[in-house]
């Protein structure tokens, strides 16, 4: 009798809830970051050669950073929707500034449709130019959903770059603070520095030994990076930096990340 | 021993408890008698205010049959859309343009080509290949996207400034519902958004029209409307707050593109 109720008791604790909240889940995607430099001025602002590479490592997610949007230097081309032509994903631009009749500002393209998306843009009198960050959420085919964005961060100074991540958080965690989250792009600081500092206090890491990123014909710095929400949650089994100096002064970075759900 | 099996007996029986306790719906406010009770919203004015209104046009067949663009030309759309005259439509939304991964979707070509802004709404789950939604174009600049996809229910849309007497920021939706369920996520979800300037242009399958329009009046406190046949598996589905009215829902066709013509107004 007692071993049958022991079953019985094991039987019911494998569907119940708090079974489930001891079970993991792993979500994979594989995600790049690439920052075109000027619109991609280095391919003379066509996008099939951008799209060729994209389609060459089949991302889930790319994070854009200086990307034009029908500026006289590039023709007055749609850029972005041209890469998402070519490549079949869905493109969400956000714009920056208006520059040269057009607009320039930071991007994000998915394979999959993403069903909201948000943005903030940092305007400082200390800064440059303005500059957007964006970010989306997908619903992968596995149910899960993820929120990944895009940044590029203001360079002037190292507290500019941390009051500028500062309200990047502020911005996307107002309404949302448990929606797994990914934020890819280039954020003008380098490992060990006051910014990535303050960026950890948050987000993850997620490639911890990508590499230097910059300039591509012989990287010294890494200014590009993987961060993750929450910590702990995401890994990267596999990652790759691709200095192409036909492309870019940034190497792109490719990544296969993994986000395990408690 | 005895001891254990009685801590692991009371997890059991907790863990059951808590289980239902998630599986069931939300309930619906109920009157003293029992039956739910139904909200008053105030009459529009019976007469027309032309000044205030805006078009959405909604390209269905109503049969959630297979992807729209299957034996239609998007090219027809996108000539419909630059060449329209008179009141243009502020969003132009194409039912089941259905996204397949790696293929260009129509809507990124008419983006490019005649200079609109696109949104695709998913409106069932995302597959590793084609996930269903309603394509969506407008001529006016985006400001904000809004969504959601939990527990089987889907809806998204985007903000643009309508042009009304004033410039007024609208959210309009879309969304495709089959079950009440669905609907009662989407009230979770966005009870306070759907009560300001925001309209849902979306389908309902008939079975379900009936419960679902009662919901959305008596609990959500909006106004639905439904439009279609019992000929067909869907009905157009206009839900609108208080604030607004939809004045007339015209059909029409365009070569082989079947449309409805949504009249809104916006009277308080």
């Amino acid at each position: 009798m007692r071993v049958f109720t022991k079953y019985i008791i094991i039987a019911l604790l494998a569907f119940c809830p708090f079974a489930s909240a001891f079970g993991q889940k792993t979500v994979s995607l594989r995600v790049m970051s690439m920052n075109i430099r000027q619109g991609g001025e280095y391919a003379g602002h066509k996008s099939q050669p951008y799209s060729d590479l994209i389609k060459q490592y089949n991302p889930d997610v790319i994070a854009l950073q200086e990307v034009d949007y029908k500026t006289l230097r590039n023709g007055r081309r749609d850029w972005l929707n041209e890469v998402a032509m070519q490549t079949g994903m869905f493109p969400y631009f956000c714009k920056s500034i208006t520059y040269q009749d057009g607009g320039f500002g930071v991007a994000l393209l998915s394979k999959y449709p993403f069903y909201k998306c948000e943005k903030t843009v940092f305007v400082h009198d200390d800064t440059r130019e303005d500059r957007a960050t964006g970010w989306i959420y997908v619903q992968l085919p596995s149910g899960e959903t993820v929120r990944v964005g895009v940044v590029h961060l203001s360079l002037e100074t190292s507290q500019l770059t941390i009051q500028h991540f500062a309200t990047i958080n502020k911005a996307f965690f107002a309404e949302d603070t448990t929606t797994p989250a990914l934020m890819i792009g280039d954020y003008n600081a380098d490992k060990g520095s006051d910014p990535i500092n303050y960026v950890k206090n948050k987000w993850m890491d997620v490639i911890p030994d990508m590499g230097k990123t910059i300039p591509t014909s012989g990287p010294t710095r890494q200014l590009d990076w993987v961060m993750g929400y929450p910590k702990g949650a995401w890994k990267c089994t596999k990652h790759e930096v691709l200095a192409r100096t036909d492309m870019s002064d940034h190497c792109f970075i490719v990544a296969d990340v993994e986000l395990t759900i408690e | 021993m005895k001891k254990v099996y009685n801590i692991l007996m009371g997890a059991a029986v907790l863990s059951i408890f808590f289980s239902c306790q998630g599986g069931l719906p939300p309930q619906v406010e109920e009157g003293e008698g029992g039956e739910n009770t139904p909200v008053e919203l105030p009459e529009p004015p019976s007469k027309p205010n032309s000044a205030n209104q805006f078009y959405v046009d909604f390209f269905s067949t109503l049969e959630d049959e297979g992807y729209f663009f299957e034996t239609r030309d998007s090219g027809v759309a996108s000539e419909y859309v630059k060449g329209q005259t008179g009141m243009k439509s502020v969003v132009y939304m194409f039912d089941r343009a259905d996204f397949t991964v790696g293929v260009s979707h129509p809507f990124n070509k008419m983006s490019y080509d005649i200079n609109v802004y696109q949104f695709f709404a998913q409106t069932k789950p995302t597959t590793a290949t084609t996930t269903e939604g309603t394509g969506m174009v407008t001529r006016y600049i985006i400001s904000r996207y809004d969504g959601l996809a939990q527990n089987g229910a889907y809806m998204s849309g985007c903000t643009i400034p309508v042009p009304l007497n004033k410039s007024t920021p609208i959210c309009i939706y879309t969304t495709k519902i089959t079950s009440l369920a669905q609907m009662e996520e989407i009230y979770k979800a966005k009870s306070q958004a759907l009560q300001g300037d925001a309209v849902i242009i979306g389908t309902v399958d008939n079975k379900v029209k009936e419960e679902v329009t009662n919901y959305i009046k008596n609990t959500m406190a909006l106004r639905a409307e439904v439009y279609g046949s019992n000929d067909t598996k869907m009905d157009l589905l206009v839900v609108v707050p208080a604030s607004y009215v939809c004045r007339a829902v015209e059909d029409g066709m365009r070569v082989n593109l079947p449309y409805y013509r949504v009249l809104i107004e916006k009277w308080m």
